[in-house]
């Protein structure tokens, strides 16, 4: 008893100890960095139905308060090696594909080892986030809580190795190969699927980057990919992207035509410390052809999106209240009769916690 | 057999120690209005070239680290300049870096003794990027001389109570390596907030 009163003792009192780091520590000593999320929801859909009225990623439940995901993410580096494993568990998790088991338990996010050759020189290998896109799975990474159509219909990770070399702090290179089938932990058939990533960051506050992710599987996309904070509390965000589906009969869509082309905007403006308000307008359009899917307008039809954002912090909580108005090019949504409609309007209060 | 009740005093007593040691080691302000962390140190027994060289050796040693870089150097005037970063953190049971503060680092140094200042204190937040890992929001850089909508005053008065801390350990650092001895314990500062003017001379 007496010993466990001292080593708890010790350790309030050293957790207290004022600590100054000039900086991250990479000796073998270097701590276990620890870091993750929980996000819940209440969503309402207008068209007053439990229905995904809406069909973009995640948050899709209606009428209800409901879980997001929690996420754990570990990272440790020692030297010029690095590991990253993160994982997360809940339905929004599980839309992440792939899910393992049939009802899907948990889901990895991001599972990869990296090494630096040099300081400008990195080699990094896994299963990783996808480099493509404004957007990302994990509700920290976003200012909006729904997502749009590009994020969807997107690649959400990709698994492979990439290489990349920063030429300066204001340019830098990435190309690698990928597996043929996004998404997924192993390849179909290969790894076919050729990626790059150009960073260039020609003022200060402002980065660009213009990715390609290539393949006969998957498909073709080309995505910019910019953020400029125009000032300490005013921060622009664009995305554009062009998709091509595969015209490989095995491929991922079995040789469907066609694809996808959008642009969203993210105008976004810090009123105090704790709040920012948002915008994000995005305009995104299936091209004619074959391609098509539950998540994207039908073969030649389109659909501007408008969510009007606040990001309000309490410490590392986030509340985030959310409306959002979509309006497609003719009927593809339903009113509260489930009667095929033009538009569609939902409200979504999120709360997020990071730690 | 240690009563609890003992225990528990010590503990509190050991926390709220340390806690008052890194609230004091406050900054004072230059005649610009901005933060300042001063030192004077006397070397009786060195030359300001030896100073001057040791001093260089040290912070050069300091560069290979990204965290700091020397900026501009004067062997005729025994002059050092550099810049670099202190990684500050949120208290919270897990731990990642949560920003980091940018400073100026100067250096001159005199026969018998030399002085250095870390001054233009300069916040700049980090976020999560999509591969988890906390890099610096490159667009956002706020002077920590008052509040902003990026750095509430808590976190404000946590950095610069951390940078103050930095200050003091990097100087006794370079005050060990410039006397080559072991470390020894550099005797806290009682600082109060008050306006240094930097003179020519010293």
């Amino acid at each position: 008893m007496k010993s466990k009163l001292l080593l708890i003792s010790a350790l309030i009192a050293s957790g207290f100890a004022a600590k100054a780091q000039d900086s991250i520590k990479v000796t073998s000593d270097a701590p276990l960095v620890i870091s993750g999320s929980v996000d819940t929801y209440f969503k309402y859909d207008f068209a007053g139905k439990k229905i995904a009225n809406i069909p973009t990623s995640f948050g899709n439940e209606s009428n209800s308060i409901s879980l997001g995901m929690i996420d754990l993410g570990l990272k440790k580096t020692v030297g010029k090696a690095t590991f990253v494993g993160e994982l997360s568990f809940g339905p929004r998790s599980d839309a992440s594909i792939p899910t393992v088991g049939s009802g899907g338990s948990y889901h990895i996010q991001n599972l990869y080892v990296s090494y630096n050759f040099t300081d400008k020189f990195n080699v990094t290998g896994g299963y990783m986030a996808t480099f493509v896109g404004y957007e990302v799975i994990s509700p920290v990474g976003n200012f909006n809580y729904s997502t749009s159509y590009l994020f969807t219909n997107g690649p959400f990770q990709n698994a492979g190795v990439k290489l990349t070399y920063a030429f300066t702090d204001k340019v830098s290179l990435m190309a690698g190969i990928f597996n043929d089938s996004w998404n997924a932990y192993q390849s179909v058939n290969d790894l076919s699927t050729f990626g790059a990533q150009l960073m260039v960051a020609p003022v200060k506050g402002w980065t660009a980057y213009l990715n390609l992710v290539a393949g006969t599987y998957s498909g073709t996309e080309f995505d910019l990919t910019t953020t400029y904070q125009i000032t300490s509390a005013f921060k622009l965000g664009l995305n554009a992207a062009t998709f091509s589906a595969p015209e490989w009969k095995y491929g991922a869509t079995s040789g469907a035509k066609g694809g996808f082309t959008g642009v969203a905007l993210y105008p976004q403006y810090a009123v105090s410390k704790d709040v920012t308000l948002g915008l994000r307008g995005e305009y995104f359009k299936t091209k004619t052809g074959t391609y098509s899917g539950s998540t994207l307008p039908a073969p030649g039809e389109s659909v501007t999106a408008l969510t009007v954002t606040a990001n309000i912090k309490a410490g590392p909580l986030n509340f985030i209240p959310e409306f959002r108005v979509d309006n497609g090019s003719k009927n593809m949504f339903v009113n509260s009769d489930l009667k095929p409609t033009q538009a569609a309007q939902q409200f979504t209060l999120a709360a997020v916690y990071a730690f | 057999m240690y009563p609890m009740n003992k225990i528990i005093a010590l503990t509190c007593f050991i926390a709220l120690s340390k806690t008052v040691i890194a609230q004091k080691d406050s900054l004072a302000f230059d005649d610009r209005g901005k933060y300042l962390y001063y030192k004077v140190v006397s070397m009786d027994k060195y030359s300001a070239d030896v100073l001057y060289n040791k001093s260089l050796n040290f912070f050069d040693a300091l560069s290979k680290d990204k965290s700091f870089k020397v900026s501009a150097q004067n062997a005729k005037d025994a002059v050092i300049s550099g810049i670099g970063i202190i990684i500050v953190y949120k208290p919270s049971l897990t731990k990642h870096a949560d920003g980091q503060v940018a400073y100026t680092l100067k250096m001159e140094a005199k026969n018998g003794k030399y002085r250095y200042w870390l001054t233009d204190f300069v916040y700049t937040p980090y976020f999560r990027d999509r591969y988890n890992n906390y890099i610096p929001d490159k667009g956002i850089a706020v002077a920590m001389e008052k509040p902003s909508k990026v750095l509430g005053e808590k976190e404000l008065n946590k950095f610069l109570d951390d940078a103050a801390l930095y200050a003091r350990q990097l100087g006794g650092k370079l005050k060990n390596y410039i006397s080559t001895e072991n470390a020894t314990i550099v005797k806290k500062d009682t600082v109060i907030k008050k306006v240094i003017h930097i003179n020519k001379t010293f």
